[in-house]
């Protein structure tokens, strides 16, 4: 290259950066509102960076938390959980339940309309459940909804075959028990492309597929939202997110676990965490070999290294767990640790002293094992199998690499396989994989055994597949009776998974979100609801 | 200064900047190729073994160039990660011209119907960035080391064919091979004996040009999390891996980068070398 070549190379260049960084600073100020303040909300655009409602806005179907978090912004439920997880009244003022706690009657709220003013009535909570009962998010736990009648126009009754302690909180649930307007879905039978007329503290204005949607404060809500204008752009990079927050051109956003430890030592942005019940596991396929074998399921339930992947795949945040899925400071909470050895050595030769029990013995020479007796596997099939994990969750694919180093341990190969998030959990409730990373969040302990252990649960029906008469009805009757009882009856279910490994919970995360610190009064919610959003506001 | 001396002084500038390229590329290349081939024995580590004590170390005399996030040594992963680079890019450039040479040498000898057909064939890709399409096949078969091979080979073999197909058609009307057709030879032996021969230094040269096309788009397959799938490393899959980490423990991306800058370099300076040698009249000054 000559030296005029050079210089010529060197001149586009420099004149490159600099229109590149003009156009950068010509687009949206951060700062600048989209308009006047109103009933002394922040103008906003509040920025976030979220995914994408991949399962779209019908909450009779969509159960996944990327399509759930932003309904539970446009739909609100007749209850909620407040910032603390308790039960506060949501559309419905006050409740009362019958003596044999089979009959909840539900009042609503004064006044209470749409988004385009139209009232709230009962018979729009009936329209709604009559749907979400044959829904395929709520229809399991519906099972005992016998009737639903308007009493009048603000008073609703729900009759259930037999009591049901959880139903307030089961008529909370984010999104899924989202009370619709019946003229406005009716009327429109792509109402769910774009749902306009909603119940929730924000209204969807604007939505562009692969890119992002908008949400404009609901005037009619009955708590008034901080925030007039939300801003969501669909991000499936989180180890972008960080960035982005530190340049100014988001305002909220997940963070991955690495750069929250070190943003949380510079101190420029707000990096709080949730401490929601959210379990990290491992899902099997149980109904074929190797993992229809429980000593299989205890084998890799000893020899996976907790502590260490909570080290190393979530920096140290969350928790361990030896055999719970609880936290310690859950109610029904009872240390287990029936997987928990004196040392590394130890829980290796209890894992691999189950895999001979089992038929997966190692062959000489050492390697991996393969089949000796195994009903159902051709003798000497090897005992290896394809991980698959959500390919936009960093945190999983160290997991899943960790899992592999781990199991190679005992002879057991496994080989990570990282996957389309949208396809992932559709191909989890087809029962694709031998075994799967998984993470899912649930409200409370209740919460987390109808939902995920007993018949009728959406992640039952997704990944645990269960169907046993006798936890069904263990898990009823912790329903039906006073707390103390069900406290006990839960602590047997603790027991019960810990042994049986219906999934294999290994500890639990804690979300880290980052804030800028125009950001005020907001902390992440216990489930997927927006309660505690709609108290943010933004500082000029 | 006599007439004979000048003629001197002007040889005498292109023969010292080939020394020096020879020199410098050869070097590059062959410390690279040492540090793949031997590296992970005289390291001594597992590149995937993990060692949860020793996450993120920096370089040491235990970890020369320091660890990941998993305690995985770098060095080792480096050296078995540039195998797999230069495997996939040997492989995928020798896919593209056992692909492109012939159709090549057969549509720009032939013309007429096969030429047409070959190369709308062609334009086809052309209007697709060879990324993309590499992209696209990855999309259809999954992530997987064949795969990227695959991908890679298939996306550049268009531009090959074009290439080659334009060298045929300017040597197939040449005195020598009117000569070899009069004296009745056949359009195979006229293919073999007079025109790959002539062809020869544009196919080594474009060989070796495309190797380092092929590295690099190895490696932004690997950024993208669609080349090599973890936990076995290639240097593509290593920066995306890095990439998380860029701001707390910069060095890992570092690592990651510059042997792919050195080895394209080295190519990229073996090509300039071959193309000296190989087309004086085309060389650099």
């Amino acid at each position: 290259m000559s030296k005029r070549q050079f210089r010529v190379l060197a001149a586009g260049l420099v004149a490159a950066v600099v229109l590149a960084a003009c156009g950068g600073g010509s687009t949206d100020d951060p700062a600048a509102g989209d308009g006047g303040d109103d009933g002394g909300q922040s103008a906003g655009p509040l920025r976030m960076l979220g995914v994408e409602p991949t399962q779209g806005f019908d909450p009779a179907t969509a159960f996944a938390d990327a399509s759930r978090v932003p309904m539970a912004m446009i739909y609100e439920t007749l209850t909620e959980r407040d910032g603390d997880g308790e039960i506060v009244g949501a559309l419905a003022e006050s409740w009362e339940i019958s003596e044999d706690g089979t009959v909840y009657t539900f009042t609503l709220r004064d006044g209470i309309a749409f988004s385009d003013g139209s009232p709230i009535t009962a018979a729009d909570v009936v329209f709604s459940f009559e749907r979400a009962k044959d829904g395929e998010a709520l229809s399991g736990q519906l099972g005992t909804l016998t009737s639903v009648e308007a009493v009048d126009d603000t008073t609703v009754r729900f009759t259930l075959a037999g009591p049901m302690s959880t139903f307030p909180a089961l008529v909370g649930r984010p999104a899924n028990a989202a009370i619709l307007s019946e003229a406005a879905v009716t009327a429109d039978p792509d109402y769910f492309t774009m749902p306009t007329v909603t119940s929730g503290p924000w209204s969807l204005s604007e939505y562009t597929p692969k890119s992002q949607m908008t949400f404009t404060a609901n005037e009619h809500y009955f708590r008034p939202p901080g925030i007039a204008t939300i801003q969501v752009s669909f991000n499936n990079d989180p180890t972008a997110n960080a960035a982005a927050l530190e340049s100014g051109s988001a305002d909220v956003a997940s963070v991955a676990y690495s750069d929250a430890e070190r943003l949380k030592a510079e101190g420029t942005l707000q990096i709080i965490q949730s401490d929601q019940l959210a379990p990290l596991f491992w899902g099997w396929d149980r109904t074929k070999a190797p993992f229809d074998n429980k000593d299989v399921r205890q084998a890799v339930a000893w020899a996976v290294d907790r502590e260490g992947k909570q080290e190393a795949c979530w920096f140290g945040t969350g928790g361990v767990t030896y055999g719970n899925i609880l936290r310690p400071w859950d109610a029904a909470y009872e240390e287990i640790n029936t997987y928990r050895a004196d040392s590394r050595e130890d829980a290796l030769a209890e894992a691999a002293s189950l895999l001979d029990e089992a038929g997966w013995v190692e062959p000489d020479g050492g390697g991996t094992r393969v089949a000796d007796g195994v009903d159902g596997v051709e003798d000497g099939t090897p005992l290896a199998f394809e991980v698959p994990y959500e390919g936009n969750w960093p945190a999983a694919e160290c997991h899943v690499q960790l899992l592999q180093q781990n199991l190679q341990e005992v002879g057991i190969e496994v080989t990570p396989r990282k996957y389309d998030p949208a396809a992932y959990w559709g191909d989890v409730g087809n029962g694709l994989f031998t075994m799967y990373h998984g993470g899912a969040g649930a409200a409370d302990s209740m919460d987390l055994y109808t939902n995920w252990f007993a018949s009728g649960g959406s992640l039952t029906a997704l990944t645990t597949h269960l169907a046993d008469p006798e936890i069904d009805a263990k898990v009823t009757e912790a329903q039906q009776v006073d707390e103390a009882t069900s406290i006990e009856l839960i602590k047997e279910l603790e027991q019960w998974q810990a042994d049986e490994l219906p999934m294999l919970v290994v500890g639990y995360q804690w979300p880290q979100v980052g804030m800028t610190q125009r950001v005020q009064n907001y902390k992440p919610g216990v489930d997927a609801d927006s309660y505690t959003l709609v108290d943010a506001t933004l500082s000029e | 200064m006599s007439a004979v001396a000048v003629a001197a002084a002007t040889t005498a500038g292109p023969r010292v900047k080939r020394g020096w390229k020879i020199w410098v590329g050869g070097a590059l290349l062959g410390i690279l190729a040492l540090f793949m081939l031997v590296g992970p024995l005289i390291s001594g580590y597992d590149p995937n073994a993990t060692d949860l004590e020793a996450r993120f170390a920096g370089p040491s005399a235990q970890h020369w160039l320091g660890t990941d996030d998993l305690g995985r040594d770098l060095f080792t992963r480096m050296a078995v990660g540039g195998r797999m680079t230069m495997l996939i890019a040997l492989g995928a450039v020798a896919l593209a011209s056992a692909i492109a040479i012939p159709l090549g040498l057969l549509t720009g000898y032939l013309g007429g119907w096969v030429d047409l057909a070959v190369m709308r064939v062609v334009d086809l890709f052309f209007a697709i960035p060879t990324l993309l399409v590499a992209i696209g096949i990855v999309g259809l078969f999954g992530p997987s080391f064949s795969t990227t091979l695959l991908a890679l080979g298939l996306a550049f073999w268009p531009f090959y064919a074009r290439l080659v197909r334009s060298a045929v058609v300017g040597v197939r009307d040449l005195a020598y091979t009117d000569a070899a057709r009069v004296i009745g030879a056949g359009p195979w032996r006229i293919i073999r004996k007079e025109i790959v021969p002539a062809l020869l230094p544009l196919l080594i040269v474009q060989t070796t040009v495309l190797l380092g096309f092929a590295v690099l788009d190895e490696a932004g397959l690997g950024f993208l999390g669609l080349g090599v799938q973890p936990p076995d490393p290639s240097w593509g899959a290593l920066l995306a891996q890095s990439r998380g980490f860029v701001l707390s423990h910069p060095w890992i991306g570092v690592i990651a980068g510059v042997p792919i800058l050195l080895v394209v370099l080295g190519i990229n300076i073996m090509a300039d070398v071959l193309r000296d040698r190989l087309d004086p009249q085309g060389a650099s000054t």
